[in-house]
């Protein structure tokens, strides 16, 4: 029989193709082999530790293919997932396994605690009220905590009303949070004096003299260098326009350049309104999580 | 089959601490680097002893050397307790993290496991083998006396033929012979020269073209300013001219203290990758490596 080369060429591809099938199957395998068998926790634990996240997560990802897991160790495994997601800052896939994690798990509270920050780290303010609101607890310590929690959560919301009914609740009996619990206040008073400025006001004030839209904004430095090229080019056009009359090449080149630098200080102005309260609320809110999470590394390490 | 990390709630014996080297460096020779390097933390996991935790310890770092992560490698090296360890386990361990520290540019760090070497391990021709690395660290925190003395303190270690040490040590000489080593310019003293005459730093920094230009963008705006004043542009003159003028002599001053910048990084990289080329070259010098 014979086999035209072109089928040849086929057989020689399909030959390639299957052995790095193979090859890809072997090191799955090999992986699986390594990996699959039943671990000790403490060893996941000593990886995060040692901020070996990415090999405790492929550890734990490999744990969670085996069969009959009984429930403590399966609790246990979502919770070092969850764990070193969270020290790899990977807050979404940390929430989701947080979630799996039992009521009866050792890890539930401390789990409920680490999701709620992190629901308030990225946001999720509304998930995160109520999740702290179905939380049952009774050592005082953890009512403290979800209290300063649920009372951080208000205020990122800016809703005094609820601040002020839960934060009138604090004891400051605890020194795990009772630092932080103060310290609120300081945040509350910081968002009242953070008042949002009127944008009209600030065009306003700097379509009559230009800068001074910047400063009402805040931005005291950016107010002078908004300032100096609109007075020189205004400078530039009326002497122009003293010297050449109106309709004068000069007049119009630096008519135009004042124009430009007068609308955009305007514009700017307007804008510099909403960037700066933005600006130190994002300051404000920092300052919060900052809080937050001091409390927490103080119950939950050990 | 491969079955290594499976001892729940277990204490290792040294036949299983065997067994675990012997499954994790098969990984390694697999290139299946990350398995290995989970199997060599579970040794160092596993054993109560100080000596076989540092072993496992280097072996990781070598798995993160071999995917070419060296802050990761760094990072392992730093968690070697050194203080039971003996003289040739403690410079395996100071050698790696020199070259880790060296490798993630961490040029200070990796000095300072040299001198530590110096100080601690008591066997001197372990020391001297830390040297070929010490004179590329020297040579990247630009200390070319330093350096040029620690490789000639390794050559005459190293190299028991007199007739070829004196071949290497004129080689040596000639790396490091005045007119090779680059004299580094002061950004500093750049600005400043612009700062009085502009174009002059951009000129010290080698950069004559970028000198020349920067001039004729301040004279035009000083000419614009003039010729606005000649016409009687009072305001335009001394307002817009001079702002240009003073725009262009601001950024002239900063461009020369840059420039100097690039032409240092640029001399100085050149002749310490010669050096490294010679050190890999000379198989004299780097038998020990090889």
């Amino acid at each position: 029989m014979c086999i035209k080369p072109i089928h040849f060429l086929v057989l020689i591809l399909n030959l390639c193709l299957l052995s790095l099938g193979l090859k890809a199957q072997i090191n799955d395998t090999l992986n699986d082999a390594a990996l699959a068998q039943k671990i000790d926790l403490s060893f996941v634990d000593f990886l995060i530790n040692n901020q070996e996240h990415e090999d405790a997560l492929l550890l734990l990802k490999q744990q969670l293919k085996r069969k009959n897991i009984d429930i403590i160790q399966l609790d246990s495994i979502h919770f070092y997932t969850a764990w070193a997601f969270y020290n790899l800052k990977n807050l979404d896939s940390s929430i989701v396994y947080f979630e799996k994690i039992e009521y009866n798990s050792a890890f539930y509270l401390q789990s409920k605690f680490y999701e709620n920050f992190e629901h308030l780290y990225l946001n999720q303010h509304k998930l995160a009220d109520i999740k702290l609101a179905k939380l049952a607890l009774e050592d005082s310590t953890l009512i403290e905590l979800k209290k300063f929690q649920q009372a951080s959560s208000a205020l990122m919301q800016r809703d005094f009303l609820i601040f002020d009914a839960v934060s009138s609740d604090f004891k400051y009996s605890n020194f795990s949070c009772a630092n932080e619990q103060k310290e609120l206040f300081k945040r509350k008073d910081e968002i009242v004096k953070n008042k949002k400025k009127s944008p009209l006001l600030a065009g306003l004030m700097s379509a009559v003299i230009p800068g001074s839209g910047k400063f009402y904004a805040g931005y005291r430095g950016q107010a002078i260098s908004a300032m100096i090229p609109t007075f020189i080019f205004a400078a530039a056009a009326a002497e122009s326009y003293y010297r050449a009359g109106a309709k004068s090449g000069q007049f119009i080149a630096a008519a135009s350049l004042f124009g430009i630098f007068y609308m955009g200080n305007i514009w700017g102005s307007v804008l510099s309104v909403k960037t700066f309260y933005e600006l130190r609320n994002n300051e404000i809110h920092n300052n919060i999580m900052l809080d937050l999470h001091i409390p927490l590394r103080r119950i939950f390490s050990n | 089959m491969i079955c290594i990390f499976r001892f729940a709630g277990y204490s290792a014996t040294d036949a299983d601490i065997t067994f675990l080297f012997k499954k994790a460096d098969s990984l390694y020779l697999a290139k299946q680097y990350q398995l290995a390097g989970i199997g060599y933390d579970e040794i160092a996991y596993l054993s109560g002893e100080n000596v076989i935790k540092t072993k496992a310890l280097l072996r990781k770092a070598d798995c993160y050397l071999e995917r070419k992560e060296f802050g990761k490698a760094e990072q392992v090296l730093s968690r070697v307790f050194y203080a039971d360890l003996n003289d040739s386990l403690q410079y395996l361990a100071r050698y790696k993290t020199t070259l880790a520290s060296y490798l993630n540019g961490n040029f200070g760090e990796a000095e300072s496991q040299v001198i530590q070497a110096k100080l601690l391990i008591e066997d001197t021709s372990l020391v001297y083998q830390l040297y070929p690395l010490y004179v590329l660290i020297l040579n990247e925190s630009i200390k070319y006396d330093e350096a040029k003395k620690v490789l000639l303190a390794y050559v005459n270690h190293s190299i028991a033929d007199s007739a070829r040490r004196k071949i290497v040590i004129e080689e040596i000489e000639f790396q490091y012979m005045g007119s090779k080593i680059p004299k580094l310019k002061n950004p500093e003293r750049a600005k400043q020269l612009s700062t009085f005459l502009p174009g002059s730093g951009q000129l010290y920094a080698g950069y004559f073209w970028e000198g020349a230009l920067s001039v004729s963008l301040q004279l035009a705006g000083l000419g614009f300013t003039g010729l606005c004043i000649w016409n009687k542009y009072y305001f335009t003159g001394a307002f817009v001219g001079f702002s240009i003028f003073q725009k262009f002599y601001g950024g002239g001053m900063n461009r020369a203290e840059f420039l100097t910048n690039k032409r240092n990084y640029l001399k100085t990289r050149a002749f310490n990758d010669e050096v490294k080329r010679y050190l890999f070259e000379n198989s004299v010098l780097l038998k020990r490596y090889k």
